[in-house]
């Protein structure tokens, strides 16, 4: 079912800590939108609030009706649980029959759409068996089964893919993703971890202590951080404080301590503090400072060389004493006898635009 | 396997032995067919069996006993659902207070708690009285069963109750379908060790009963009074059940029920 979602102004107290704070986010029909943020960030909170099992103070809004108050039965709402939460007194079927029995179908309706569903998730064969006798991404799946099989106004997954190994959670993300484009189920999946947030989302919440930092697709919160939490979540960023000390045009000037200047592009009044960040992919690492109109040239001393086959890390302090992180790809210029040698000093040097001024 | 040193064996079979002995010298005794409580038996006779049957104290302590039994284990199985309930699934402030009041009866000599309920039950004008006996046996049973039910709810998942309730049920329901079924094999074990609780309790129930009395209180007063061997009957007659209860239910149930936890 299309429906969209909308949370205003929430607040949940527990009994001394805040557990989200004027939260106000819209969630449109259909999309599949992640809640990332480390842990105790309120994430899961807002999932449970969503699904009826906590009190709150503020409005949530499900196919634009009113859901305050409502209990948790009433909602009409999918979850899987991190724990995946299969009833291990009953079998398979009996799982996901579980929310059409207490709709009252009748039990050749139930089955019917049992055996749908069991075919959508390719759990043939499984049918009869209890959870206990089922590997983890059988579990997972038959979780995810149990949910859509009432055909929820909305699905909540609560960390579904933390249990499982890398291979499968990556072929489980796939999964899902069809699973919900297909069903077009409006879906909130709450995770820690930032790739799976990219890799799944049409829009991504990045919450820090109960606050929601940024709401935006994955290229937005990734290329344009709205703070210095997002822009140090959600990838490795190089962060540096700096102040505005000049302008040409759309160009600012910012000035790092100890006299290195850097160029960027927006807007801000002269003398005004900021930060930047510079993602580690987005540097380069030369031995002759070649000069280019459109660069910032920063001089380095390589610190330490990761190397990693299809790419190298390596780690440079600049002359104010901060360390950076530079990603280079491995793509034949520095091999072998050309190598880098720690203590090395070179020219790191990136595009003005890749400079990315974030204001608090 | 390592193989057993001669005195950890010798030790195992005497402690075997005291524990087993008495019961035998006891069901010996019983099967005497003189008048006097022998071992071994001068002949063989099931006649002091018989003998129970032809006394009315004995007859009216087991009606008496068994419904003391039934009715607080089931007072204290319910009691103990709720306890087990507040304890595992809310913080609150005297939580710990509630777990230790509810475990007290452990610890309380069973003089004490017999002396404490006949002066506060008799300020309150309940005594002589069957309700003041399922006061009694209620209390004493429930650490028992309130200790075997904590932990059974612990390994019942809050999760799958709240799935259950995403899906559509109301809490109770929730609860009866999910959370009930999968604390079953606690409930009965709670039920097991409720029952015999009850049912051998001679020292605080001592204090309340009147000329109306139970089982163990019969059987000790019969043997200040009388000299044959139907006191010795009733008690094997009370082990073979015990034994027979125990064998159906470790079948019924498996054995492991009983001892987990």
């Amino acid at each position: 079912m299309r429906n969209t979602v909308e949370v205003r102004k929430l607040t949940v107290r527990y009994s001394e800590t805040v557990a989200l704070r004027d939260v106000s986010v819209t969630l449109e029909a259909s999309q599949f939108v992640t809640v990332l943020g480390p842990s105790g960030c309120g994430k899961t909170t807002l999932l449970r609030v969503l699904a009826g099992f906590v009190d709150y103070e503020g409005h949530v809004l499900i196919g634009g009706e009113a859901h305050d108050g409502m209990p948790p039965h009433k909602r009409d709402i999918g979850i899987v649980f991190q724990d995946y939460a299969l009833f291990p007194h009953m079998t398979v079927a009996q799982n996901i029959a579980f929310g059409l029995r207490m709709r009252g179908w009748k039990a050749a309706v139930q089955k019917d759409a049992v055996i749908d569903v069991i075919r959508m998730l390719r759990l043939d064969g499984l049918a009869e068996r209890y959870p206990n006798e089922l590997s983890g991404g059988q579990q997972q799946r038959v979780a995810l089964a149990r949910a859509i099989a009432i055909n929820p106004k909305l699905l909540l997954l609560d960390e579904p893919l933390a249990a499982l190994d890398k291979k499968l959670r990556e072929e489980m993300q796939v999964e899902l993703r069809q699973l919900q484009q297909r069903l077009a189920i409006t879906t909130m999946f709450v995770t820690h971890d930032q790739e799976e947030a990219l890799a799944l989302s049409d829009k991504i919440i990045v919450m820090n202590h109960g606050e929601v930092r940024q709401l935006g697709t994955p290229m937005e919160v990734y290329e344009h951080p709205n703070d210095r939490f997002v822009a140090d979540f959600i990838g490795t960023s190089n962060l540096l404080a700096a102040q505005v000390v000049g302008r040409e045009a759309d160009t600012l000037l910012c000035q790092v301590a100890n006299g290195i200047l850097v160029r960027a592009l927006g807007t801000a009044s002269i003398g005004a503090e900021v930060f930047f960040s510079v993602r580690p992919e987005r540097l380069r690492l030369a031995r002759k400072h070649d000069e280019h109109a459109h660069d910032n040239h920063v001089p380095a001393v390589v610190e330490h060389i990761t190397y990693l086959g299809h790419r190298s890390k390596i780690r440079v302090r600049i002359s104010d004493g901060s360390s950076i992180e530079i990603d280079q790809p491995n793509n034949g210029t520095f091999t072998e006898d050309n190598a880098w040698n720690v203590g090395e000093t070179a020219d790191m040097s990136w595009e003005i635009k890749n400079t990315v001024i974030i204001y608090k | 396997m390592r193989s057993i040193s001669p005195l950890t064996k010798t030790v195992g079979y005497a402690v075997i032995a005291c524990l087993v002995l008495p019961l035998v010298v006891l069901v010996g005794v019983s099967l005497n067919a003189g008048v006097e409580q022998n071992f071994p038996p001068s002949g063989l006779s099931l006649r002091w069996y018989a003998n129970i049957f032809n006394r009315d104290g004995f007859l009216n302590a087991i009606q008496m006993t068994l419904i003391l039994a039934v009715v607080s284990t089931a007072s204290s199985i319910f009691a103990s659902i709720l306890v087990a309930l507040a304890i595992v699934r809310h913080r609150f402030f005297g939580r710990d207070l509630l777990l230790t009041a509810v475990l007290s009866p452990l610890v309380v000599p069973q003089v004490v708690v017999g002396m404490a309920f006949l002066v506060t039950l008799s300020a309150i004008g309940i005594y002589k009285s069957m309700i003041a006996l399922l006061l009694l046996h209620s209390v004493i049973t429930l650490p028992f069963a309130a200790r075997v039910m904590v932990g059974s709810l612990m390994g019942a998942r809050v999760s799958l109750e709240e799935a259950a309730r995403s899906l559509g049920a109301p809490q109770w329901k929730a609860f009866i379908l999910i959370t009930l079924p999968l604390i079953r094999p606690g409930i009965a074990a709670a039920a097991v060790f409720a029952f015999v609780t009850s049912f051998e309790n001679f020292t605080a129930t001592q204090f309340l009963v009147w000329d109306r009395t139970t089982l163990p209180v019969e059987i000790y007063t019969y043997v200040q009074t009388e000299s044959d061997p139907t006191g010795a009957a009733m008690s094997s007659a009370i082990v073979l059940t015990v034994c027979a209860v125990v064998l159906v239910l470790s079948r019924v149930l498996g054995l492991e029920m009983l001892t987990k936890r």
